[in-house]
């Protein structure tokens, strides 16, 4: 079987009789963003937990880099490169704006005790550059102010500016949103949008959950309409835009 | 001058408590009243082996530091099934089966009566008598202590701790492994408080279970959370504080059969009062029973 980069086949998933995902399956190339649009309960975000391992799936299959995730733990998958952010937003309020983000980078010497106390200056060296790279960043999106702030002190749309940022730094290379830009101000909607679609560049490729279709025909090459766990369609914004079921549902 | 140097003796013991408990703790967010358990066993393993085996000092530290840790990582095996609030009552389990162990296994542990006779810690060839000279012993082991928990507070491995306190969930989804950082830092809280265990039996030189009850416990606990859970001097702040409470309460005059009654309100009210209107403690930053502060 010739495998794509990120390739799910026939996920299904019940909670107690009901359906979460039916036969779900689709693929997604590098530097792709796919946009995942339906109704509430349609199963979105159970394809977010089954996919970086918090839930699993009850058949099917999920391929990612030639790597079968299915079964795997949580952890070790975001090890793999898959980044996620949440609806509810997530994110370490008790410590600071840069602490959160120098959370996020992937192995790193000094979070094994071991080379804390006989490898200090592996660890101090690591722990150095992480520090540059997440400073560098912040500036970019112009939070280096608030970088010693409590992450609680920043407000609704900076801390969703935050947790992709998160993302960002730990080097993933499947990035799923799970509603970046909702209930934040025009302008931060900008600057958040601005950075998605920077990522193909980058070699990244990301699925975005979105309500809004004006965010989804702006960021996304593909969008897949869901229902009840089952994929609807699939194609361009506009093509999945003008199909009737869409329509009708986007209209009930 | 002995009076005084008795005290300080009990202030670092103390404060080697706290600190280890802050790690568990203040670190991992995970309340555990096991605390004097593992203080207990510290001392018990100590003085049976230097009282039955003669054996050194430095062998009964490395038995006591792999006897805690392995039980520590026993213990926190539980928390990974169980939401935070039940962890507590896993401890106290633990807590209470380690007490009645000392207090029933009358042929190994002497039962309620305790073991005496417990003699002086022996360093190579200095043999460790007067208090003074206790006071120097602790005093490197309180620095030792603070300078290892100074480390791990200042590491990237601190603050994956601070991480899984606040949010499992999201720590989990930044790649990290949970289960290996709680037990890591759960072996090294349980070892560190075996250390205080010997150090506070060779020098009284005779214990009894009636030093490692759940009461002990709650009182290591108030010290972390008045002194500051979290905070790197909060309990050693907390440690002498409530150390010399009661002293003072002595020198105020209360006849002493009052006074331990009245310890016991007292501390209980304190630990309510803080945990009420200032969850940080008195230099701490971490607000602990407060969750998700936004």
């Amino acid at each position: 079987m010739n495998l794509q980069w990120l390739q799910v086949c026939d996920l299904n998933k019940h909670y107690n009789g009901i359906i979460a995902l039916e036969d779900f399956s689709f693929q997604l190339k590098r530097s792709e963003i796919v946009g995942l649009i339906g109704p509430n309960g349609a199963g979105k975000t159970t394809l977010f937990n089954v996919l970086n391992g918090f839930v699993p799936a009850d058949s099917g299959q999920i391929f990612f880099n030639n790597i079968e995730l299915h079964k795997k733990s949580a952890y070790k998958i975001a090890n793999l490169g898959v980044a996620r952010t949440f609806q509810d937003l997530r994110l370490i309020y008790q410590i600071s704006v840069l602490e959160n983000i120098l959370l996020s980078f992937r192995n790193q010497p000094g979070e094994n005790l071991v080379n804390t106390f006989f490898r200090s200056g592996l660890c101090k060296k690591a722990e150095a550059k992480n520090r540059d790279f997440a400073c560098v960043t912040l500036k970019k999106v112009n939070l280096i102010d608030k970088a010693n702030h409590l992450t609680s002190d920043l407000s609704y749309g900076q801390q969703k500016l935050l947790s992709l940022i998160c993302c960002l730094v730990s080097g993933a290379e499947l990035l799923l949103l799970d509603e970046p830009v909702a209930g934040i101000a025009p302008e931060m909607t900008e600057k958040i949008l601005s950075i998605i679609k920077e990522l193909p560049k980058q070699n990244k490729s990301v699925i975005i959950i979105e309500h809004n279709m004006d965010v989804i025909t702006q960021v996304c090459h593909r969008v897949i309409f869901m229902e009840s766990g089952k994929k609807i369609c699939e194609g361009t914004p506009q093509q999945v835009h003008s199909n009737p079921e869409v329509i009708e549902s986007y209209i009930n | 001058m002995d009076y005084i140097t008795h005290i300080l003796i009990i202030i670092g013991i103390y404060v080697i408590l706290a600190k280890s408990l802050n790690l568990i703790m203040g670190f991992s967010g995970l309340i555990s009243v096991a605390h004097s358990a593992f203080y207990g066993i510290g001392a018990y393993v100590s003085a049976l082996m230097t009282l039955k085996y003669e054996s050194s000092f430095f062998v009964t530290l490395l038995c006591v530091i792999v006897i805690n840790s392995l039980l520590g990582i026993i213990l926190i095996i539980p928390s990974f099934k169980v939401e935070k609030q039940y962890f507590l009552f896993i401890t106290f389990a633990f807590q209470v089966i380690v007490f009645n162990t000392l207090n029933n296994w009358i042929e190994l542990t002497g039962g309620a009566m305790g073991i005496s006779g417990i003699p002086p810690l022996v360093l190579i060839n200095w043999k460790i008598l007067s208090r003074y000279e206790y006071l120097l012993l602790i005093g490197v082991f309180v620095f030792i202590i603070c300078l290892v928990c100074g480390l791990i507070v200042k590491s990237p491995f601190n603050r994956v701790l601070k991480a899984i306190r606040e949010d499992e969930v999201l720590a989990l989804t930044l790649g990290k492994n949970i289960i290996i950082y709680k037990m890591t830092i759960f072996a090294i809280g349980s070892s560190i408080a075996g250390i205080a265990g010997i150090l506070y039996a060779h020098y009284i030189s005779f214990i009894d279970p009636g030093s490692f009850t759940v009461m002990e416990s709650i009182f290591i606990i108030s010290i972390v959370i008045i002194g500051g859970a979290g905070s790197y001097w909060g309990p050693v702040l907390g440690a002498i504080l409530l150390v010399l409470f009661p002293e003072i309460l002595r020198f105020i005059g209360f006849p002493s059969s009052i006074a331990a009654n009245l310890r016991q309100i007292l501390y209980g009210v304190l630990l309510v009062t803080f945990i009420m209107w200032k969850p940080q403690g008195l230099i701490g930053s971490y607000k602990f029973f407060l969750r998700n502060a936004k």
